[in-house]
């Protein structure tokens, strides 16, 4: 037990930036919790004494590795406000203690720090406006991303592409987020960091992100308004031929708005959001949307 | 019982450099696989298409055999079904903790050289051999302080765990390289301490300057300490393989293939007999 004892709060320290800089100025109070012995509180305060370099640096070490693989998860945001924002803005996010309950700490970490960026930033010379965008877009590849991670054993039916023969079922089966922004981002990534305002119109804008299993990887699609409303209905229970119905009411009466949604789902099917399944399935947990923040 | 396979040098697989391993297939006598990466970042196809081209050693990080709790069972089962997967010669992971409590370290973190730790160590592991089914070897890893609570050196901290869990070692010259230069010790009393019979696996990486501390970065090329350390031990051991470690910040491949030349030279300088990679393959 004691060694247990230890070791979990030696790993506070280490994870835990304002922990340690305050248990290294003398104050142990917030480990009270673990209710450490009198050995192992001796052994920990010898942290303090010629290992202090050590420790110091192994622990920001570990914060420098985790920044490191946070900005890898969120590129679009880096590449929109640079490394030296993207860093401050790190450093002054709340405190996350990565959680092994997780699949991929690291992913919670990033999906914790983009919720957190567009408050961090408002001091900051950059448009909190788009900013709040670009955040959105990262966090709906994130929350796609872990989902993927958590369901990535599960198997998936096989897809049918392509006018069925008889009836059949386009559900999205694998985690897809739908979020709508204020800003065209298409460009984001392609263009120099300093035209990206310009490059970033204003307009009412829907992005799909979706795991494209064939492909093993994370996609984000822009989206009209009308695929958009597609897709929301297409919950593996809803026949196909009933799809133009639920989007378009009465107008699917004629046989043009019809063979439009058809084409839409055989698009959609083949860049590997929708899959057909023959029977109704079941798939409410796969298709997310990002409300609008408050 | 240590039985050890034929030597070969290789490499540890990264996607960055996937085309040009196969490319180079013949320079390459196995490949470690990290097993953590399966499916997530190396695909099932990928991984049966390394395993029928190459001999293959799988790594894992999370094993966490040095944490005061019992093992991850789903973790094991997961690092298991890779083993089998790739008919890897055989699994290493390290001294070292990586998670606990609800904490995951990401990081390996070390742990106190004390006879406590010795039975935590070797308890894990015999957990974990329950599920795996080839031998488990350990590595030392690079450290920047000492935990409190050691008891002894590091090196009798390794020779008593190889003994007390009759396992292997996977020796990590480049972490002796930082560990030996940020704490001041002789390298060569650690290199003449373990159990050198039982080291089944060699790691070679380079290792740079980060303020007053020498960091093990798995970025540069590998230190002209670490090769001398490599010379001393081929001319007293025989390991089932060499392996060049280098994640980021990668060179042309043409550097790397030389540093697996190197290593392969020295092996063959020592008298030991047949080097997997030598431009021949293994059946």
């Amino acid at each position: 037990m004691a060694e247990r004892g230890f070791q979990l709060a030696f790993a506070r320290l280490l994870v835990d930036a304002d922990l340690r800089r305050t248990f290294l100025a003398g104050d142990e109070s917030r480990l009270a919790d673990l209710g450490l012995d009198t050995a192992t509180r001796q052994r920990l305060a010898s942290l303090r004494g010629p290992a202090r370099g050590g420790f110091e640096f192994f622990g920001d070490l570990l914060d420098a590795k985790r920044a490191r693989r946070a900005r890898g998860l969120t590129p679009v945001l880096l590449r929109l406000i640079g490394e030296e924002r993207w860093d401050r803005c790190w450093r002054s996010r709340r405190s996350v203690i990565p959680k092994s309950e997780s699949p991929a700490s690291a992913m919670a970490e990033a999906i914790a720090f983009v919720r957190e960026a567009p408050a961090l930033l408002r001091d900051e010379p950059v448009s909190r406006e788009l900013a709040a965008d670009v955040c959105r877009v990262e966090l709906a590849r994130l929350l796609v991303d872990e989902a993927h991670a958590r369901h990535a054993e599960q198997a998936a039916p096989a897809p049918m592409i392509g006018e069925p023969e008889g009836t059949s079922y386009p559900a999205i089966i694998h985690p897809t987020v739908i979020c709508g922004v204020h800003h065209d981002l298409t460009s984001l990534l392609r263009s120099d960091p300093s035209e990206i305002a310009n490059l970033c119109p204003p307009a009412d804008v829907v992005y799909v992100t979706y795991r494209d299993d064939r492909a093993n990887a994370t996609r984000v699609a822009r989206m009209g308004p009308t695929h958009a409303r597609l897709l929301r209905h297409c919950d593996g229970r809803t026949a196909r031929e009933a799809l133009a119905w639920k989007v378009f009411g009465a107008q699917a009466d004629s046989a043009r708005v019809r063979a439009a949604v058809s084409r839409a789902v055989v698009a959609l099917e083949s860049s590997g959001i929708l899959l057909s399944s023959p029977r109704p399935v079941s798939c409410a947990a796969s298709l997310r949307e990002l409300e609008e923040p408050p | 019982m240590i039985t050890v396979p034929p030597c070969g040098v290789g490499l540890s697989y990264r996607r960055d450099f996937a085309a040009e391993v196969m490319e180079h297939a013949d320079r390459i006598g196995f490949v470690e696989l990290v097993a953590d990466n399966v499916p997530d970042v190396f695909d099932l196809d990928l991984v049966r298409a390394l395993a029928d081209e190459f001999p293959i050693v799988c790594h894992s990080l999370g094993l966490s055999l040095g944490t005061d709790e019992p093992i991850d069972e789903v973790y094991v089962d997961k690092i298991a079904r890779v083993v089998e997967l790739t008919r890897a010669r055989w699994l290493g992971d390290h001294l070292a903790m990586t998670r606990i409590g609800a904490l995951d370290l990401g990081q390996l973190v070390p742990i106190s050289f004390s006879r406590r730790c010795v039975e935590i160590v070797a308890a894990n592991l015999a957990r974990a051999r329950r599920r795996i089914g080839v031998p488990i070897i350990l590595e030392n890893i690079s450290y920047y302080l000492p935990v409190p609570g050691g008891e002894m050196p590091e090196w009798q901290f390794i020779r008593r765990i190889c003994e007390e869990a009759d396992c292997g070692l996977l020796l990590d010259l480049n972490n002796l390289h930082v560990n030996a230069t940020n704490h001041r010790y002789d390298p060569l009393e650690f290199l003449q301490g373990i159990p050198l019979d039982r080291v089944m696996q060699i790691h070679l990486a380079g290792s740079r300057w980060s303020g007053d501390m020498l960091v093990d970065s798995h970025s540069d090329p590998v230190g002209a300490e670490v090769w001398r350390y490599l010379e001393w031990v081929v001319a007293r051991c025989v390991p089932g393989c060499i392996i060049l470690e280098w994640d980021r910040d990668f060179p042309p491949f043409s550097v790397i293939v030389d540093e697996l030349t190197r290593a392969r030279d020295l092996w063959k300088r020592a008298g030991r007999g047949a080097c997997l990679g030598d431009g021949d393959r293994a059946s």
